[in-house]
């Protein structure tokens, strides 16, 4: 019992008076074995997450390709979406009526269908998100769980809004973050 | 003495198990605090995303809209004309229009649909010139059927030569004539009705934006 004691007056001391010492005693020792990097591609070409969608009807589907990429030094592990918005509207806050989000990937990039905003891979599709409702926090992304350094994928993003979509999801305007947390 | 002995190797156990959830909970606090100091990433993007509008209105009563005007008194063979604006204001096009019409309180003059009220439309390209009341009308411009003749009662009637309807922010001029036949019988006479119609716009097709 004793020995019990002394372990624990031993751990309050490391976890209470000493955090800050043994927080910055980790930090060099985090950031020599971590360098997680990921990074959207630039806007543009291989970013068309900031391309807005406007007048959407029920049904109407809007797709975007981006491409993520691991940009450290290690493989994720894990990586997670979280998607918020503000303003926000019940295109948002409807779970059912309102928008749904779904994450497909390609081999090679997304090729865009003369002019349409819609997109063909050549290549194999995978899913990498089902579609769910736009918001959540740390969705797990089931897709991108192992995406290996130096690696870019070409995602495509498709906003659905329901068929179902009710007469109160008329006329709304949400801006959606989203925000692709690995690790 | 077998006894007591096994007591005590009982309580040592206790004891190195204690020490090993206290070992594990160190091990814990570390991992916990590494990988929330370091281990992750994020990188974020925003999209604005806004929705359409399906709206479709008639005219505000008054000459843009004569339907909420009521008629009595009516004779076999009289007509009853109303003309009203028919607009599309929303901001999403539409695909379809259908009318309905349903009347409460009910009569003869709606359930008898071969001598109670018969309904035509017509469309005019400008505004319908109107004289009275009583209202009759005259077309300046061009006449065209959207409703041919039938019992006013119905549901979901297709209504013809007002595609251009369908695009958002256009006004049709239309004019509803009703007509109690001549061949009205006695059984039609002092009935009242109140007759409700509905005119319902379908958005176009579903669409990649």
């Amino acid at each position: 019992v004793l020995k019990v004691l002394l372990l624990l007056g031993a751990l309050g001391a490391l976890l209470g008076g000493g955090g800050g010492t043994l927080a910055a005693r980790l930090q060099p020792h985090g950031a020599k074995v971590s360098q997680v990097a990921i990074a959207l591609g630039k806007p543009g070409r291989a970013n068309q997450l900031n391309v807005p969608g406007v007048g959407l009807a029920a049904g109407d589907t809007m797709q975007r390709p981006f491409d993520l990429k691991n940009a450290g030094k290690v493989d994720f592990t894990a990586v997670t979406l979280t998607t918020t918005a503000s303003p926000s509207s019940t295109l948002d806050t409807d779970p059912s009526g309102g928008l749904h989000i779904q994450l497909d990937s390609c081999p090679k990039k997304w090729t865009q269908v003369k002019k349409s905003p819609t997109y063909t891979c050549k290549g194999a599709i995978a899913s990498v998100l089902a579609l769910r409702p736009v918001l959540g926090t740390n969705v797990v992304v089931p897709g991108l769980a192992h995406l290996k350094k130096k690696k870019t994928v070409h995602l495509l993003m498709t906003i659905v809004l329901p068929a179902s979509a009710p007469n109160s999801v008329q006329g709304q305007t949400s801006t959606l973050t989203y925000t692709f947390t690995a690790i | 003495m077998n006894r007591i002995a096994s007591t005590w190797h009982e309580a040592a156990t206790t004891t190195k198990l204690l020490a090993s959830l206290a070992v594990v909970a160190v091990a814990a606090g570390v991992a916990g605090l590494g990988t929330f100091a370091t281990f992750t990433s994020s990188t974020s993007a925003n999209q604005s995303i806004s929705s359409g509008t399906v709206q479709i209105g008639a005219g505000t009563p008054g000459p843009a809209n004569r339907l909420t005007v009521g008629a009595s008194d009516l004779a076999a063979g009289d007509t009853v004309q109303r003309a009203f604006d028919l607009s599309n204001s929303g901001s999403i096009d539409l695909s379809a229009f259908t009318f309905s019409a349903s009347a409460s309180p009910s009569s003869l003059l709606d359930t008898d649909t071969t001598n109670g009220l018969q309904m035509v439309i017509q469309k005019c390209s400008q505004a319908w010139t109107e004289s009275g009341p009583p209202y009759t009308y005259t077309c300046g411009g061009t006449t065209s059927s959207v409703v041919a003749s039938r019992p006013v009662i119905g549901s979901n009637i297709t209504m013809s030569n007002v595609s251009d309807l369908l695009t958002n922010g256009t006004t049709d001029h239309l004019l509803l004539t009703l007509t109690l036949p001549s061949g009205a019988g006695n059984t039609l006479q002092n009935q009242s009705s109140t007759i409700s119609y509905t005119f319902t716009g379908t958005q176009r097709a579903a669409a990649s934006k």
